[in-house]
C-alpha cells in the first residue's frame, strides 16, 4: 500500500490538475478577503476582514466546492486506469485489489485535502494584505485558520473523497461521481432551503458538511462574537464532526470490502437486458451498390446522424434520469422553500413557479452544461472513435454543429423537465390556470436564452482548452471573472456574457425588460455564431501536435463561407452592439455602482451645509399629472404654496429634484433662480428681497419623466427602484420622485461605512441624537406642516389613476384619456402617491368608511381577508386609539417589481408579490395579508395621525407602533396561540438579523431606522409590555399619546415621549421593567433545568428547575451579567394530541406567570393529564439567544 | 495508384517515425512489414490525413492528399491500428452512423449496404448488441466493417488481423482478396504470412525508412541460394554467433535451426530455401537492426 501511496503522490505532483486547482483556489480564497469587490454573498460586510467567523465560513464554501476538487482528483486516481485502458496492466501486477484501492485513495485524497489548503492560506495570505482597511482589520491569530483545517476543511473533504471515491470506485464510472456530486448538491440545497429554525438541531447532526451545526451555534452571533470566537467543538458540532468523518470511513471500508480487479462492468451497473431474439445469419448477398452525394443535404444527414450518436450516448445512461429527477426535485424544493414571510406559503402560480425554477435551477444547469460540455466535446477521443470517424468524408463543422446541438438538447430537456415538474405541481396543489405561453417565453427565452448561448461558449472553451478538466476549469474561472468584474464596476452588459435578467410582472408581464433582453440576447446570439466559427476552426481532427499546427489547420478551414459567415456575424454583433450602444450610453446614461455612489457623496458634501437651513413649509399643493404608460412617460406640473412660518428672513433656498426627471421649468416667485446642478438635481433659489416671516411664494413646475430606449441592464442594480417606475401597466411614484422637493435630501445620504470610507465621507449620522432641540420642530418628512392636496391625474382609457384624497366629480374622458381628480378635504404630510393599472375593484364599506381594493385580474384570491383585516383593524383601532380621520380606504396593487406596501393618506400601495399571491388555504398557517393589511392601516394612525420627530426611535414611533396595532387586531381574529407563533418567527429574525448590524445596534428607544430594532424587536417588546402591563393599559398609554401629539405641527413627539406615556400608566413595580425593553439591549437566558415526573394517584407530579439570567448587551455584542427580577411564565404542556405548526403548543395544563431573580426556581405541580413538556418562557416572550432550550421534553417513569 | 513523395515526420518528443520515405503503390494489396516502432501506422495515418507530415507529398490517381483532404477522404477505407466504439452502441446504429458519415445518404442503400457487412464480418447475430462487452476480435470486424463502407477506393488497414481467430482471419483474407484486385490496398503487418498469403507488393520498413520494396517472391529469389541451415544443440547457439553472423536461430524438436545468410556455405551448413521470413530478418540485418531474439 506505502507503494501504491507513494505512486499516487508523485503521480498527483507532476499533474497538472492539482497544480491549477490548488491555485485557483488559492487566490479565490485570496481575492475573496482582499479584494473588497470579489464577495461571498455579502457575508458579513458588517464584520472585520479577518473576523474568525469569516474565516472559518469561508472554508465551509470552500470545502463545498472542494467538491470539484474531491472528483477532479480523488475520483479520477481509481477510475483512470478505466479510461487509460491500463487497467489490464494493473491488475497483472499482483499488488492486493484492497492495497491498491487504500493506497491510491490516500494518496489522491492528500491532494484533495491539499487544495482546500490552498484555500485556506488563501484566506490567511489576503488576510495581511497591507492595503486593506486597517479599520476593519483585527489582532491577527493563527487559531481561526488552525481550527478551520481541523473543523471544517480536513474532514468535509475527507468526507467528500471517500464519498465520491468509492462511488467512482464501485461504479469505475466518472459520470456516476458526476452525477453522485450534483445530486449531492441539489439534495444539500434542497434541504437547506427547507430547514424550518425550529429542526435546525436535527439537521446540524446531519448535515455532512457540519454548516447546520456551525450555523445553529453561530446564528444569534454578534459582531462581537463574529470577529473573535470561534464555535467550540463539542455539542451537536462535535457529534456532527465524528459522524461525518464516521460516515466517511465506513464508505471507504464498504469499498474496500467490496472493491474486485477486473474489467467486468461494475455489478452495480445495470445488468445488460436478455437478449434480443436470436434470428439466423442471412445469406450472404451480393454486394449491395451504393450512391455516394455530397452536398448540403449530406452534411445536414450526417449532423443528425452525429447528434444521435451524442444524444443517444447521454440519454441511453441513467446518470441522465438522475440529472433530470434532480432538476424535479430543484423546482419543489425551490418552490416550497420560497414561502414568503411567518412561513407563509406562496399560491402555485406561474409567475412564482417561474421564479423558483429561475432560483434554484441557473446553478444547477450551469453545472450540467460545463459537465456536459467537458465529456461530449472529447467524445471521440476519448473513446478512440475518432480514429475511426476523423478520416471519413464530413465537413468539420458537423462535429461542432453536433456538440452544441447535442447541448441544446439537453438543456431543452432540462427546462422542458422543470416545467413539467412545475406543472404537476400546479396539479396537485389544485391550481389550473397553466400558462403555457408564459411558461415558454421564461422558460426558452427570458431564462433560457442564456442557457443556449451559455452552450456554445461551453463548447468553444472546451474545444480550446483541449482537455476536459482543463476545460471545466475554464469555463469555473470564466464565471468567476465575470461575477468579478460586475463587483469591480465593469458593469456594462456588452462585455458581461449572458442576457439581462427580466423580472415578471403578472400585472406588467415582462414589460420594458423585453427591448434589452431581446437586444443583448440578439447581441450575444451573433457574438456566440463567432464563436462556433472559431470552435469549428480549431476542433481537433485526426493528431495535431502544438499549437502552430492547430494555428496551421485553422487557417486551412478558412473557406471562403467561413469567412463570408464571419464577416456578416461581426458585422451583425458590432450593429446591434452600437445599438445596443447607442441606447445605453448616449440615450441613457451608463453608470457604475461607484458613479452613482460618487454622485451620491457628492451630493452630501457640496449640499449637506442646507440641511439645517431654515424652509418654509409646504401648505398648498395643486398638480397635474399625465401618464402615458405606453410611452413609459410622465408630466408632472403644478403649484406648491409656500409660507415662511419662521420668524426669520429666508434668503435663499435648495429646490431638490429627482435626477431622473428632466425640468421643464421650474420658478418661484419673487426668487430667481440661481446655481442649478441637473446632475444631482439641485436647484438654488435666492430670495433678492428675501421672504419675510409669514409670507408666502409660489413653486411651479413642469418635469417630463420619460424613458427613451433601454438603460444598460446594471440600472436597477445601481439606481434602484425608481427604474421600474413608470411601466406599461402599474405605475408607482410618489412625490419625492415627480415633484419638487423643499430642502437638502437626507435620504440621498450614503449608509454603510465602508462605502462612505471608500468615498472618503466621515462617519454616518444615521439620525440626530434623541431630543436634540432643532430637530425636535422637524417631523419624519423633514417638515412641520401638512399641505392640502388636489391633483388632476390622467391616464390610458382602460386604466385607473388613483391618488390620495377623494374623487371630485366624475371620470372625466376627453382626448382619449381618462382624467381624475382628487382632493383631500383636510390637509395631510406631503407624501403622494400616483398609481396607475388596469385594475379590477372590490368594494366595500364599514361604518361609513369606503373599502376599495384595487386589484390586477388575475389575483383575485385574497382580497376577502385585506377587506376582513380592514374591517376588524378599523374597529380595533376606532376603539382603542383615535377615529380613522378619513372617509375610505384603498388598497392598489403594483407590480412585484418590488414587495412591500406602503401607506400613504387613505391609499395603500401593496405589491403583487406579497399578499395578493399568498397561500392562505392552509387554516392553520399565519395569515400575512391579514397582518399586512392590518399594519398599513395602522400608519393612518402610526405617522399619519403622529408623526415623530426626525431623529432616533423615530421609526418606532410609526413602525413599532403598526406592529403592536396590527398584533393586537390579529390576537383578536385569531388567538393568542397564532400570535405566540408569529413572535417566534419575529424572534428569530431579530436575533438572526442584529448579527448582520453594520454599526451598532441600539435599545429600542434610540434606533435608528434599523428594521430588525424597529419591527421585530419591537413586536417582541411590545408584546411583552402588553403581557405584563395589560392591554388597556398599553392602549390607554397610545390613547394619550394621540391625544398629546396628533395632528401637531412640532415640536414632534420622541420616543422618550412614548415611554413616558407608558411608564405613566404602568404600576412602580414594572418601571425596571419598562427600562429593560425600552432603553436598554436586554437578552435573557432561560431554560428548563432537571425535570422530575412522578404519578400520584390519578394525576402527575411535575417538578422542575427553571434557570434564568439576564445580560446586558453593548452596541457590538458585547454582555455582560446584570441581576434579574422580572415577569416570567412557567408552564407544562399535554401529549401533542396531532401534528402542530412550526412553533405551535398545545393548550398547557398549567401556566403561571411568576416573579423570578437571577438564579435557580423550583416548580412543583400536580397536573392532571399526563404532562409531555415542561417550559420555563415556553412563549419566547423574552429575547432569549437560545429558544429552543426554554422547553423540554419529559419521560414519564411508570 | 498511390504515390508517396519524400515524406518525413518528426514528433514533438524527437522520434522521427517517417526518414523521407517514398513508395509507389499500384493496385491490388500492398504488404508493409515492420518492427514495433518502425513508423507503419504513422505512414499510414497520414495517408488516412488523421496527421500532416513535415515534409513530402502523396498523391492518389492524381488527387494531391494533403491539399485536398477531402477528396481521399471520400475515396478512403481505413482501418485504424486502435480505436474505439461509442459505449452503448450497437454494431448496427454505428455501422449506419459511419456510412452517413461516408455519404451514403439514401437509407434503403444504407440499410442493405450495412446488413451486407454485418453478414460479411459474421456480426449479424449480434448487431443490436451493446458493442462495450464485445472482445478484441469481434470489435476488429467491425472496424474491417466500417472500413469497407463506401466503396473505397484506397484502404489502409493497420494490423487488421491482429485479435482475430484463424477462422476469422482466413475469412477476412477472403474478402480483402476479393476486393484487393481493384483498388489499393496497404496492410500492415507483423505477420509474415499475411504478406506471402495476399500481396502482390510489399515493403520493409523499420526506423522510420523503406528499406526493401518489391514483389514477395522477388525479394523472395534474391536469397536464393545465400541462405543456410543447421541444427545445432540449444546451448551450441551463443557460442556459435561469436563465430559466425547469424541471422536467425529457431527451436526445432528439441534442437535450435540456424540460418546464416552469407554468399558461400559456412562450414558444416547447408544450403536452405528462403523464405518471406527470412527475407525480412535479412533485410532487417542488412540495414544494421538487430534482430537477435535469444
Ligand atoms: N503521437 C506520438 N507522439 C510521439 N511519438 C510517437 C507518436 N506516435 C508514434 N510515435 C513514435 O513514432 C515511432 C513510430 O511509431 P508508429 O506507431 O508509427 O510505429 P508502428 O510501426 O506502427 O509500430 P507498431 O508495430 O508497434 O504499431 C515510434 O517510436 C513511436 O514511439
Ligand atoms: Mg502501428
Amino acid at each position: 500500500m506505502w507503494e501504491v501511496f507513494k505512486f499516487e503522490c508523485r503521480y498527483q505532483l507532476k499533474s497538472p490538475l492539482f497544480i491549477v486547482l490548488a491555485v485557483v483556489f488559492f487566490l479565490f480564497a485570496f481575492m475573496i478577503i482582499a479584494a473588497e469587490s470579489v464577495q461571498l454573498g455579502g457575508i458579513g460586510r458588517n464584520l472585520n476582514i479577518n473576523a474568525a467567523w469569516s474565516i472559518v465560513y469561508t472554508q465551509f464554501f470552500f470545502s463545498l466546492i472542494g467538491m470539484l476538487a474531491a472528483i477532479a482528483i480523488v475520483s479520477q486516481a481509481i477510475t483512470r486506469d478505466y479510461e487509460l485502458k491500463t487497467a489490464e496492466l494493473l491488475f497483472a501486477t499482483g499488488i492486493g485489489a484492497r492495497q491498491f484501492l487504500l493506497g491510491r485513495f490516500f494518496g489522491a485524497g492528500l491532494f484533495g485535502i491539499g487544495v482546500g489548503v490552498a484555500a485556506i492560506l488563501g484566506t490567511l495570505a489576503g488576510s495581511v494584505m497591507p492595503w486593506l482597511d486597517a479599520e476593519k482589520v483585527g489582532p491577527f491569530t493563527l487559531a481561526p485558520f488552525l481550527y478551520a483545517f481541523a473543523v471544517v476543511t480536513a474532514p468535509n473533504l475527507f468526507f467528500s473523497a471517500a464519498l465520491f471515491f468509492s462511488v467512482a470506485a464501485l461504479f469505475r464510472s466518472m459520470i456516476a461521481a458526476f452525477t453522485a456530486a450534483v445530486g449531492f448538491l441539489v439534495l444539500y440545497i434542497v434541504v437547506g432551503n427547507l430547514v424550518d429554525p425550529e429542526d435546525i438541531t436535527v439537521f446540524a447532526v446531519l448535515d455532512p458538511f457540519g454548516q447546520t451545526a456551525f450555523a445553529e451555534v453561530s446564528r444569534y452571533w454578534t459582531v462581537y462574537e463574529r470577529n473573535n470566537e470561534l464555535v467550540p467543538v463539542t455539542g451537536n458540532l462535535l457529534a456532527n464532526r465524528l459522524l461525518c468523518v464516521g460516515l466517511a470511513m465506513a464508505m471507504l471500508g464498504f469499498t474496500a470490502w467490496r472493491f474486485r480487479f477486473n474489467l467486468n462492468p461494475s455489478p452495480f451497473r445495470r445488468r445488460a437486458r436478455k437478449s434480443a431474439k436470436v434470428q439466423l445469419t442471412p445469406a450472404m448477398s451480393p454486394k449491395p451498390e451504393v450512391t455516394r452525394v455530397f452536398r448540403t443535404a449530406t452534411y445536414w444527414r450526417q449532423l443528425l446522424s452525429q447528434m444521435r450518436m451524442d444524444i443517444g450516448g447521454i440519454v441511453k445512461s441513467i446518470p441522465f434520469y438522475a440529472v433530470l429527477g434532480f432538476a424535479a426535485l430543484n423546482v419543489w424544493g425551490g418552490f416550497l422553500g420560497a414561502s414568503q414571510a411567518f412561513g407563509t406559503p406562496l399560491l402555485p402560480i406561474t409567475s412564482a413557479l417561474l421564479q423558483a425554477i429561475a432560483n434554484s435551477y441557473v446553478f444547477f444547469i450551469l453545472l450540467i452544461i460545463i459537465y456536459y460540455a467537458g465529456e461530449l466535446v472529447h467524445r471521440e477521443r476519448q473513446t478512440g472513435v475518432a480514429e475511426v470517424v476523423d478520416g471519413t468524408p464530413f465537413p468539420s463543422v458537423v462535429m461542432v454543429a453536433s456538440k452544441i446541438g447535442t447541448l441544446w438538447f439537453i438543456v431543452t430537456c432540462l427546462l422542458l423537465f422543470a416545467m413539467a415538474a412545475a406543472v404537476l405541481m400546479q396539479i396537485i396543489e389544485g391550481y389550473t390556470n397553466f400558462e403555457f405561453g408564459l411558461y415558454f417565453q421564461s422558460l426558452f427565452f427570458v431564462q433560457g436564452g442564456f442557457f443556449y448561448l451559455l452552450c456554445v461558449l461551453a463548447v468553444f472553451v472546451q474545444v480550446l482548452a483541449g482537455n476536459k478538466w482543463l476545460g471545466m476549469l475554464a469555463m469555473l474561472v470564466i464565471f468567476i471573472v465575470f461575477q468579478t468584474l460586475f463587483s469591480i464596476d465593469f458593469q456594462h452588459g456588452l462585455y458581461n456574457f449572458g442576457t439581462p435578467p427580466a423580472p415578471h410582472s403578472d400585472m406588467n408581464d415582462y414589460g420594458h425588460y423585453w427591448m434589452p433582453l431581446a437586444a443583448f440576447t440578439a447581441y450575444w446570439a451573433f457574438f456566440c455564431v463567432l464563436l462556433t466559427i472559431a470552435a469549428h476552426l480549431f476542433f481537433t481532427r485526426g493528431n495535431v501536435f502544438g499549437f502552430a499546427e492547430r494555428a496551421d489547420v485553422a487557417r486551412s478551414r478558412v473557406t471562403r463561407s467561413v469567412a463570408a459567415i464571419s464577416a456578416l456575424a461581426t458585422l451583425a454583433f458590432v450593429a446591434t452592439g452600437a445599438w445596443i450602444f447607442v441606447n445605453t450610453n448616449v440615450v441613457n446614461e451608463y453608470r457604475t455602482t461607484d458613479d452613482v455612489e460618487a454622485q451620491r457623496a457628492e451630493y452630501e458634501r457640496t449640499y449637506k451645509r442646507y440641511e439645517m437651513a431654515t424652509l418654509p413649509e409646504v401648505l398648498d399643493v395643486d398638480s397635474e399629472v399625465d401618464l402615458f404608460p405606453d410611452e413609459r412617460r410622465l408630466e408632472s406640473r403644478g403649484r406648491m404654496r409656500l409660507v415662511n412660518e419662521s420668524d426669520e428672513v429666508i434668503s435663499s433656498l435648495l429646490v431638490s429634484t429627482h435626477p431622473f426627471i428632466a425640468v421643464n421649468a421650474l420658478d418661484l416667485d419673487g426668487a430667481t433662480l440661481g446655481e442649478q446642478d441637473l446632475d444631482n438635481g439641485v436647484h438654488m433659489f435666492a430670495f433678492p428681497e428675501g421672504l419675510a416671516p409669514g409670507s408666502e411664494a409660489h413653486l411651479q413646475w413642469d418635469l417630463t419623466w420619460d424613458h427613451d430606449g433601454f438603460a444598460n441592464p446594471n440600472e436597477r442594480a445601481v439606481l434602484g427602484p425608481s427604474s421600474d417606475r413608470v411601466v406599461a401597466n402599474g405605475t408607482f411614484v410618489n412625490n419625492t420622485e415627480i415633484m419638487p422637493i423643499i430642502g437638502y435630501n437626507g435620504a440621498l445620504e450614503l449608509s454603510d461605512p465602508n462605502t462612505r470610507r471608500e468615498q472618503e465621507l466621515p462617519p454616518v449620522q444615521r439620525l440626530p441624537k434623541l431630543g436634540d432641540p432643532f430637530w425636535l420642530y422637524r417631523s419624519q418628512l423633514g417638515l412641520a406642516r401638512r399641505t392640502n392636496f388636489r391633483t388632476t391625474f390622467s391616464t390610458t382609457p382602460d386604466q385607473t389613476a388613483v391618488a390620495p384624497g377623494y374623487l371630485v366629480g366624475d371620470v372625466e374622458e376627453r382626448d382619449g384619456r381618462r382624467y381624475f381628480t382628487y382632493e383631500m378635504d383636510e390637509p395631510i404630510w406631503p407624501f403622494f402617491a400616483f398609481v396607475s393599472a388596469r385594475y379590477e375593484v372590490a368594494r366595500d364599506s364599514h361604518n361609513g368608511v369606503a373599502i376599495e381594493v384595487y386589484y390586477d385580474a388575475k389575483h383575485p384570491y385574497n382580497i376577502e381577508p385585506m377587506i376582513r383585516s380592514t374591517k376588524k383593524s378599523l374597529d380595533y383601532f376606532n376603539a382603542a386609539f383615535s377615529p380613522y380621520q378619513y372617509r375610505q380606504f384603498r388598497i392598489l396593487e403594483f407590480p412585484r417589481y418590488q414587495t412591500f406596501a406602503q401607506s400613504f393618506p387613505n391609499t395603500i400601495p401593496y405589491s403583487e408579490g406579497i399578499g395578493f399571491v399568498a397561500d392562505l388555504r392552509d387554516e392553520d398557517a399565519l395569515d400575512l395579508v391579514f397582518y399586512v393589511t392590518a399594519h398599513e392601516l395602522a400608519h393612518q394612525w402610526w405617522g399619519h395621525q403622529v408623526a415623530g420627530a426626525q431623529m432616533q426611535g423615530m421609526t418606532v414611533i410609526v413602525e413599532t407602533l403598526a406592529q403592536y396595532s396590527a398584533l393586537m387586531v390579529m390576537e383578536e381574529e385569531y388567538g393568542p396561540d397564532k400570535m405566540r407563533r408569529f413572535l417566534r418567527y419575529e424572534l428569530d429574525r431579530y436575533l438572526q438579523q442584529r448579527g448582520g448590524e453594520i454599526i451598532e445596534e441600539l435599545p429600542l428607544m434610540l434606533a435608528e431606522n434599523q428594521q430588525y430594532i424597529h419591527y421585530q424587536k419591537g413586536s417582541l417588546v411590545m408584546y411583552a409590555l402588553k403581557d405584563v402591563i395589560g392591554e388597556d393599559n398599553v392602549n390607554l398609554a397610545l390613547r394619550n399619546f394621540l391625544g398629546k401629539w396628533a395632528y401637531g405641527t412640532g415640536p414632534f413627539p420622541t420616543t422618550q415621549d412614548l415611554v413616558d406615556e407608558i411608564r405613566a400608566v404602568a404600576a412602580p413595580q414594572y418601571q425596571d421593567f419598562i427600562t429593560d425593553l425600552w432603553e436598554k439591549i436586554t437578552v435573557y437566558d432561560l431554560r428548563v433545568g432537571d425535570v422530575e415526573v412522578t404519578p400520584v394517584e390519578d394525576e402527575w407530579e411535575v417538578r422542575f428547575i427553571a434557570s434564568a439570567t439576564q445580560y446586558d448587551v453593548d452596541g457590538q455584542g458585547r454582555e455582560s451579567e446584570v441581576l434579574l427580577d422580572t415577569w416570567v411564565d412557567f408552564a407544562v404542556f399535554p401529549e401533542e394530541p396531532e401534528a402542530l405548526e412550526d412553533y405551535q403548543l398545545p393548550e398547557p395544563l398549567y401556566f403561571e406567570k411568576k416573579r423570578v431573580a437571577t438564579g435557580d426556581t423550583e416548580i412543583v405541580v400536580r397536573v392532571k393529564d399526563k404532562p409531555r413538556r415542561v417550559g420555563v418562557d415556553p412563549y419566547n416572550k423574552l429575547i432569549d439567544r437560545n429558544p429552543e432550550d426554554n422547553l423540554k421534553f419529559v419521560t414519564v417513569e411508570t | 495508384m498511390l504515390e508517396i513523395a519524400n515524406l518525413n515526420k518528426t514528433y514533438d518528443n524527437g522520434v522521427q517515425a517517417l526518414k523521407d520515405v517514398s513508395l509507389t503503390i499500384p493496385k491490388g494489396m500492398f504488404g508493409l512489414l515492420g518492427p514495433n516502432g518502425a513508423g507503419k501506422s504513422t505512414l499510414m495515418r497520414t495517408l488516412a490525413t488523421l496527421q500532416t507530415p513535415d515534409s513530402g507529398g502523396v498523391s492518389l490517381d492524381g488527387i494531391n492528399v494533403l491539399d485536398d483532404v477531402d477528396q481521399l477522404r471520400r475515396a478512403l477505407g481505413y482501418l485504424p491500428q486502435e480505436f474505439g466504439v461509442y459505449p452503448r452502441t450497437s454494431p448496427l446504429s454505428f455501422l449506419e452512423h459511419v456510412a452517413v458519415m461516408k455519404g451514403v445518404v439514401n437509407g434503403g442503400e444504407r440499410k442493405s449496404l450495412v446488413e451486407h457487412l454485418l453478414v460479411q464480418t459474421n456480426l449479424w447475430e449480434v448487431r443490436k448488441k451493446n458493442m462495450t462487452t464485445f472482445s478484441g476480435g469481434m470489435k476488429q470486424r467491425i472496424g474491417i466493417a466500417q472500413a469497407l463502407i463506401g466503396d473505397p477506393s484506397l484502404i489502409i488497414v493497420d494490423e487488421p488481423t491482429a485479435g482475430l481467430d484463424p477462422v476469422e482471419r482466413r475469412r477476412f483474407h477472403n474478402l480483402l482478396a476479393d476486393i484487393g484486385e481493384e483498388v489499393v490496398v496497404i496492410l500492415s503487418t507483423h505477420i509474415v504470412e499475411d504478406v506471402s498469403d495476399l500481396c502482390s507488393r510489399m515493403a520493409v520498413m523499420a526506423g522510420g525508412s523503406i528499406l526493401d520494396e518489391g514483389e514477395p517472391h522477388e525479394l523472395i529469389a534474391a536469397l536464393e541460394g545465400k541462405l543456410w541451415r543447421l541444427l545445432v544443440a540449444n546451448g551450441d547457439v551463443e557460442s556459435l554467433r561469436t563465430q559466425i553472423p547469424v541471422l536467425t536461430s529457431k527451436r526445432v524438436s528439441g534442437k535450435t535451426e540456424v540460418k546464416v545468410h552469407a554468399d558461400t556455405a559456412p562450414e558444416g551448413f547447408e544450403a536452405a530455401a528462403p523464405t518471406l521470413e527470412d527475407v525480412y530478418f535479412a533485410t532487417l540485418r542488412a540495414a544494421g537492426f538487430s534482430v537477435d531474439v535469444d
